[in-house]
């Protein structure tokens, strides 16, 4: 699948969602070993057992259109609070506790998981970062 | 000196807080009311929003503005969630800000904790006569 439509099912997604939860798709980073579906299947984190049939209520008008863009059935693998916070905390980075004079800290880009900053400062006094 | 807090994070005599994809987000000034500017094109977001010092100039928005605070809300015919945009109070001579993009299709905004851009957070950083306090994409 190209990267494109992968990005635009991951906005479609997250916009119908209203960005309740963050989701990305299965890759070595989330799920080892190999199953049925694997290139369609989108992890989807911090999402209570409760709140799993919401989250399909939700995308139901949408369902189509992504079984449409992946030309399959979509597969969708929750992740508790909990089993996120343990497992996958190395998606979610913090940055915290860092002094910046004349500089600035950048996010090329806006990711839903994993995003990377660069931080660019004439003085940084405390670094340390700090996963979820 | 001018200070203001988001998301837990404190800028002090910053020129601007945050740039979306080369422009300057928002500014303020106090001038017997809140005045608020807010800029964002479209794209990134799902549709451009415009305002300078409280003027509507592109968007389908609510200003509201008095002495000690400001606002922008999106108006949304039916909201899937909160459609503030933008809420800025001061206190003390401190501005406190709470932004969410969400309605506009970006995954940013602030709680009282962090600041956050997709899944990742900001949270208890300072920062000190930045030209821009936080860049956000290329």
């Amino acid at each position: 699948m190209r990267h494109e439509i992968k990005k635009e099912i991951i906005n479609l997604i997250e916009q119908q969602t209203g960005f309740k939860y963050p989701i990305r798709w299965v890759d070595e980073k989330t799920t080892r070993g190999d199953f049925d579906g694997r290139e369609s299947s989108i992890d989807v984190f911090y999402i209570p057992f409760s709140e799993e049939d919401e989250f399909l209520t939700l995308i139901e008008p949408i369902r189509n259109r992504i079984r449409e863009l992946i030309g399959n059935r979509g597969l969708f693998i929750f992740h508790s609070p909990e089993a996120t916070d343990k497992y996958y905390s190395h998606l979610f980075p913090i940055t915290k506790g860092i002094i910046v004079e004349n500089g600035f800290i950048k996010f090329p880009e806006i990711s839903e998981t994993e995003g990377s900053t660069e931080i660019i400062g004439a003085r940084i006094n405390i670094k340390y970062w700090k996963a979820a | 000196m001018k200070r203001a807090i988001l998301g837990s994070n404190t800028f002090e005599d910053c020129g601007n807080i945050i740039i979306v994809f080369g422009t300057p987000l928002f500014s303020y000034t106090i001038d017997g009311q809140v005045k608020l500017s807010f800029k964002v094109l479209s794209p990134p977001a799902n549709t451009p929003i415009h305002i300078e010092n409280n003027d509507k100039i592109a968007g389908n928005v609510t200003v509201k503005a008095d002495d000690k605070s400001a606002s922008i809300s999106l108006n949304l015919p039916e909201s899937k969630a909160a459609n503030k945009l933008i809420d800025l109070s001061i206190d003390n001579g401190t501005a406190h800000i709470n932004l969410d993009l969400r309605p506009l299709g970006l995954n940013i905004y602030s709680d009282k904790n962090a600041f956050h851009v997709g899944g990742s957070q900001l949270s208890g950083n300072v920062f000190k006569n930045c030209a821009n306090g936080i860049a956000i994409g290329d």
